[in-house]
């Protein structure tokens, strides 16, 4: 695979995973990731003080999964639509049948009376494996939050 | 206009990089990004639009782009803050002799030290860039800031 | 009588609570004064995050920006973030290591126990200029806190007229103290959750064992703070602070089941986890107790669920919001595995916890629809009327009275209109 073409698939599994959060297609997610990933969201002032507290940890798929199912299901939050707008994935790092790369990006969120605001911006570092195909998949999806100040709740993920 | 995929593929990667140093307040690698004479401003769009040649920053030559990032090091006291640039694709222009052209639209976020973020500045880049030493680098980059009504104030660049 | 601050209290045992004390802005900036001012010992910081000589943190009591400050002798000194020149903020950063405090505008300088140190050019220059002969430097001091530590966990109080701190907890609190922090502790992280909504109702809402298992459908289904559960709410002698405590496992099956029957999706007999670690308790104290809030009054709530342990400290922005700032903590003994336990427990809390990010939602939508109404009143008569006493059940709601009774009496409310 060239480079070109795997920053072209990173960016494609990037919109893929910003898209089914923002289209409400969560159940969408959990194809978007490995079994044995790690999905996390932690705040820059952690770690920035190298302290280990996450906001959010699924230290596999199934706990990805439940979140979903959690949030359909049982939890009480405030309704909302999501919109990520991105910058282009960045500084691709590879090694063998993985790859590593950033890429920053903004989270509004809009009430059911549509008014938008800023909830979050920041910047994900993913490292993906590169399966059968050069189909790629999260393997570690860590989202590092700028905006450690969460405004009301975080219950659908960044 | 050359145009190619790889003129396009090293201009993203040096808008990214560009956003990327920052965003991790590496200012002396964001430094490097420009060629030996370039020149940095950020000019109200007011100003552009009403043809008045008065500039927010202005670095005419590389040696005032210096001076700046030594005086934010040792000088300045300015609020503290994380910035979090979100890009736009990038849009080719005709060739300025051996420069490439190009644009983009910005996104600058201020995120304080209690973790509140804000949009601190939209507006969009004009970058000229030409190769040195088989690396591409910034011949001129001027930022016209939409945002005007500078919020507080103006320190790291944006 | 001040009628902007006047309160209506229909009910001597505080059962009714007035929607204006939540919304209205005199009465927050009379809080200001009478509480966060007042005879109070408000929570500060855990000395483990001070651990050398000269560290400092700036947090806030109330809305009062405070440095907490460990000096060179180790001794903790609090004081009021602002120059006594002009009304600068005084330390600019969240956190760091310093001497003295310098103010950046006009360079006045401050030791740790906020005396002043130097003003340059305080003698003018050539005759010119400088300070007035008169000038009293020694009257120039930073206002400051009187500070109280109890097992590694510090208070500051504003006013000369408070209790001993021992007394204002009271000997259940401290008993809570002495479990929560019976060994070293070591600093996981913290976390910051803004809430557009009046920092009482979150009192309240700490306050409040029967909504655990009635709001948060991960409390009622995996039984963590079941209604049914074992369980109660003990306070202090004058009720502003209150420890809600509950058993997992312990559960009055019956009751369970017809107490939730008239309820909506809260209680999930099917519903499953497919990774169920994060319900996990692995008990750590010689007792059957695996949730613990504890509320003292005014601005800290002590939580152990399971085993995940923090302090949240509530910051206030304004009658329309507030900030929660949780700060997390393990033992220094604690494993390998027990931390990564408590670090993946932290999906049940915090802004994006299955539980508590329940109570943010609750704390807005309750000011949204108050705001329109001041005059109107909250009923609390669950788990009994008139006295305010201790509850052996997790169905009572007592220990919010118990915080209004001492605000009113804190806030020195005129009760010429009150019931008798």
């Amino acid at each position: 695979m060239t480079d070109l073409e795997l920053w072209f698939r990173f960016q494609q599994l990037q919109l893929a995973y910003t898209q089914a959060i923002d289209e409400d297609r969560l159940e969408d997610l959990p194809a978007l990731f490995v079994e044995n990933c790690e999905y996390s969201i932690v705040s820059r002032e952690n770690v920035a003080l190298g302290l280990p507290m996450p906001l959010f940890r699924c230290g596999n798929l199934d706990m990805l999964r439940d979140r979903i199912v959690s949030l359909r299901n049982a939890n009480i939050f405030n309704p909302h639509y999501s919109r990520h707008v991105l910058s282009p994935v960045q500084a691709i790092d590879t090694s063998p049948g993985e790859a590593r790369a950033a890429t920053s990006f903004s989270l509004y969120q809009t009430t059911m009376a549509g008014l938008s605001s800023l909830f979050s911006v920041g910047c994900y570092d993913d490292t993906v494996v590169v399966g059968d195909g050069g189909r790629l998949r999260f393997r570690i999806k860590t989202v590092r939050v700028d905006t450690f100040s969460i405004p009301n709740l975080l219950s659908t993920p960044i | 206009m050359s145009g190619s995929r790889d003129d396009l593929a090293a201009v993203q990667a040096l808008y990214a990089q560009y956003a990327r140093h920052l965003d991790d307040n590496a200012l002396q690698a964001w430094f490097e990004l420009f060629a030996d004479e370039c020149e940095y401003r950020v000019v109200p769009r007011e100003n552009v639009e009403q043809g008045l040649p008065l500039a927010l920053i202005d670095c005419t030559n590389r040696r005032m782009l210096a001076d700046r990032i030594v005086s934010l090091k040792e000088a300045n006291f300015f609020n503290v803050h994380y910035s979090r640039h979100i890009l736009s694709s990038i849009t080719l222009l005709a060739d300025a002799g051996s420069d490439i052209v190009s644009e983009a639209d910005y996104t600058a976020f201020q995120t304080d030290q209690e973790g509140v973020t804000r949009i601190f500045s939209v507006g969009r880049y004009q970058a000229s860039m030409r190769r040195e030493d088989g690396r591409l680098k910034l011949t001129r980059m001027t930022v016209v800031a939409d945002t005007y009504g500078i919020r507080t104030l103006l320190a790291i660049p944006i | 009588m001040d009628t902007k601050t006047h309160l209506v209290w229909p009910k001597a045992d505080f059962s009714r609570i007035p929607f204006k004390a939540y919304v209205d802005p005199h009465v927050y900036a009379l809080e200001r004064e009478r509480i966060f001012r007042g005879p109070v010992w408000s929570y500060l910081a855990l000395e483990i995050e001070l651990p050398a000589p000269n560290d400092f943190k700036v947090v806030e009591v109330g809305d009062l920006p405070v440095i907490v400050t460990r000096n060179a002798a180790g001794e903790i000194s609090a004081l009021l973030n602002r120059c006594a020149h002009r009304g600068t903020l005084l330390c600019r950063a969240e956190r760091g290591n310093a001497p003295s405090h310098t103010c950046v505008y006009h360079q006045w300088r401050y030791d740790l126990d906020g005396r002043l140190l130097s003003i340059p050019f305080s003698r003018g220059i050539n005759g010119k200029g400088g300070l007035p002969p008169d000038f009293d430097r020694d009257a120039i001091r930073l206002q400051r806190m009187r500070v109280a530590v109890y097992r590694g966990v510090i208070f500051g109080t504003f006013s000369d007229e408070t209790e001993p701190l021992e007394a204002f907890l009271g000997s259940a609190v401290l008993g809570e103290l002495d479990r929560l922090f019976h060994k070293p502790i070591r600093l996981l992280g913290y976390q910051r959750q803004r809430i557009a909504g009046n920092w009482k109702l979150y009192c309240d809402n700490a306050r409040d064992p029967n909504h655990g298992g009635l709001l948060h459908m991960f409390h009622a289904t995996f039984g963590l703070s079941r209604n049914s559960l074992k369980g109660g709410a003990r306070l202090d002698p004058k009720g502003r602070h209150n420890i809600s405590y509950s058993m997992i496992g312990k559960d009055d099956v019956a009751a369970k089941e017809s107490g939730y029957a008239s309820t909506q999706k809260v209680y999930q007999a099917d519903f499953q986890l497919r990774d169920s670690a994060v319900l996990k308790y692995k008990p750590e104290y010689p007792d059957d107790v695996s949730l613990v809030v504890m509320s003292l009054f005014p601005n800290v709530v002590f939580q152990q669920i399971m085993n995940s342990l923090c302090t949240r400290q509530i910051r206030l922005r304004g009658a329309g919001e507030f900030e929660l700032y949780w700060t997390y903590f393990g033992y220094a003994d604690d494993s390998p595995e027990m931390l990564e336990h408590r670090l993946l427990q932290g999906n049940l809390v915090g802004p994006g916890g299955y539980v508590s990010m329940e109570d943010g939602e609750a704390v807005e939508i309750v000011h949204r629809a108050i705001s329109i109404q001041p005059g109107a009143f909250a009923i609390v008569e669950i788990g009994g009327k008139g006295p305010i006493l201790d509850s052996d059940t997790l169905v009572t709601e007592v220990p919010i009275r118990g915080f209004w009774s001492y605000y009113h009496e804190v806030m020195e409310l005129d009760r010429s209109e009150d019931a008798s």
